[in-house]
């Protein structure tokens, strides 16, 4: 097992450095195809896609914009009425 | 995200000197800043202290704003820049020169434990604690286009660097987050 395996025209270090790419949606059709293809017949890069991808995932849900507290708002709103 | 017109309605307002106006663009983007802060700053008086320094000098330069760009990314800009001011020195945490294959293994590939990671990330102190050893800038980038969908161009913008930049350094920083979470969040780059 090694980054330079090569599975379906192309090695697992080639697809680890597009994986961002892949994920932002950023690679074009034939490149796509060429790491979709090497994903699925490669364990290793099938797992750790879906790790990366679901870590991505994991940011969106748990980390999710929340409200001020009432405290702190109201203590930027004095300060915001202070400044005139 | 609220709607980026009405953002732009309303700061038009405020650089009116509409106290009303920028006061709907606070409730907005309130919460938005203080958590992009605390992720910055790592600490809840620190960050509101940011939160703080953002909107008054939103508040302080609003007749110069011309509506031309988002006003999502013109506040997270000066919250950076406060992020910057405030900091301390001593907490930075330097660039992760690590080499992508580097950080892959680091993150588990070929790893039979691999999908841990994305059990650990769903508790959200364990994805903060992890979040908090990467370097600023990382922190900053994935919170900007993965928390407050900022698109590339914005978060570029933010960042003060090219889109190509932007791609890179979020690849780079989830791996990193990766191997910070699957290590238990106790990998700081030095």
């Amino acid at each position: 097992m090694s980054l330079d395996d090569r599975v379906a025209g192309v090695s697992c270090r080639e697809v680890l450095a597009q994986l961002g790419d892949y994920q932002d949606g950023a690679l074009a059709a034939d490149a796509r195809a060429t790491l979709e293809a090497h994903v699925g017949a490669c364990a290793n890069c099938a797992a750790f896609g879906g790790a990366y991808g679901g870590l991505v995932a994991r940011l969106r849900e748990r980390l999710a914009p929340r409200d001020l507290d009432a405290e702190r708002a109201a203590r930027l709103a004095a300060r915001l009425a202070a400044d005139e | 995200m609220p709607d980026q017109a009405d953002d732009r309605e309303l700061m038009i307002r405020a650089s009116a000197g509409d106290r009303a106006a920028f006061g709907a663009i606070v409730d907005r983007y309130g919460g938005r800043v203080f958590h992009l802060a605390r992720a910055l700053v790592r600490d809840d008086a620190t960050a509101e202290d940011v939160l703080q320094d953002t909107f008054l000098a939103a508040w302080r330069t609003a007749a110069s704003y011309r509506g031309d760009g988002a006003v999502a990314s013109w506040l997270y800009a000066i919250a950076r820049h406060a992020a910057q001011r405030r900091g301390r020195r001593a907490d930075q945490i330097a660039t992760d020169d690590r080499s992508l294959e580097a950080l892959g293994a680091a993150a588990g590939w070929g790893q039979p434990d691999v999908l841990a990671i994305v059990a650990r990330g769903e508790d959200r102190a364990a994805l903060e604690a992890a979040l908090a050893t990467l370097p600023a800038d990382d922190r900053l980038a994935l919170w900007l286009h993965h928390v407050l969908d900022q698109t590339f161009d914005d978060t570029a913008a933010v960042l003060g660097c090219s889109v190509a930049a932007v791609k890179s350094r979020l690849h780079r920083a989830r791996l990193a987050l990766a191997a910070s979470l699957r290590q238990g969040g106790d990998h700081v780059a030095r």
